[in-house]
């Protein structure tokens, strides 16, 4: 069960249709974010809040990213799928948040699952997913996460 | 169908410079008070466009339609309108630089066939219908 890293800068305009980062299992493997750290790389007075949602189709991507793998010992790629834009967005489940936190922009953010059965699991399958949303921002700035998962 | 409940025509916008940040701030106040909260998605020109994939030129509907939360859409084009059919079966293509509002959950939409990616102005608004 490898654990890899993605690691995302955006402009965190405020969408409840488009993510900032989506990933999707696959048929194989399934999705457990262990680790989330936010915060911004431009310092101004703003206010955001953030969720990760469920999604349930990837859409069809139009940029990807490629996870990273934590351990250098693990040589294989990432069975997951994240996706940074769209040409199809992807099925954002309403209402089902599994994590949300309001910060300000000056400020970061760590969430950590405490224990193996708290992390932010999806099942496996290719219409299993987690979306990264701005929910609300006072003014949208460029934002930097580092999401930590394993498959 | 042009002022259909799925689809509607709001309006003709010609921005008054063709720059991405230009089209944002001048089309949101022309957009519907939910749509004004979301992003504006403007896909623009250039010499190294990629030709979209052939998920966006066969009918769909973004998001997951109905079972997601783009719940309503806004298409505009310099050239080469999107394509949209409504739930029954009417289809329906506005002139260029229509501003063009439908219902996400009923009607498909699609990208023409043979559009020029070099030269196309495209923007896209896909909203929930929230207010935020």
């Amino acid at each position: 069960m490898p654990s890899f890293a993605v690691n995302h800068n955006a402009t965190n305009t405020a969408s409840a249709t488009v993510p900032m980062v989506s990933g999707f299992a696959t048929a194989t493997n399934q999705i457990g974010i262990y680790e989330v750290n936010a915060g911004s790389d431009a310092s101004a007075d703003n206010a955001v809040k953030y969720a990760i949602r469920r999604g349930s189709a990837r859409g069809t991507a139009a940029t990807s990213y490629t996870p990273i793998a934590v351990d250098q010992n693990v040589t294989q790629a990432a069975l997951s799928t994240w996706d940074l834009t769209w040409n199809i967005n992807p099925t954002i489940t309403a209402a089902s948040e599994c994590l949300q936190w309001g910060m300000h922009q000056r400020a970061t953010y760590r969430w950590v699952a405490y224990d193996y059965t708290k992390f932010i699991r999806t099942q496996a399958g290719t219409g299993k997913g987690l979306c990264l949303m701005s929910v609300v921002v006072s003014s949208a700035f460029n934002a930097v996460f580092s999401i930590e998962y394993d498959e | 169908m042009r002022d259909g409940t799925e689809i509607h025509v709001l309006g003709r916008f010609v921005p008054s410079q063709f720059v991405k940040e230009v089209i944002e701030a001048e089309v949101r106040p022309l957009l519907p008070p939910c749509c004004r909260c979301e992003r504006i998605g403007v896909r623009v020109p250039h010499a190294n466009a990629v030709i979209s994939p052939d998920a966006n030129r066969a009918w769909h509907q973004d998001g997951g339609g109905a079972e997601g939360t783009t719940h309503h859409m806004i298409v505009w084009a310099t050239e080469d309108p999107t394509d949209l059919r409504t739930s029954e079966g009417q289809e329906f293509r506005g002139e260029p630089f229509d501003l063009v509002w439908f219902d996400n959950t009923k009607a498909f939409h699609k990208q023409p066939l043979g559009t020029n990616e070099h030269t196309r102005w495209f923007l896209a608004v896909r909203c929930s219908g929230a207010m935020f």
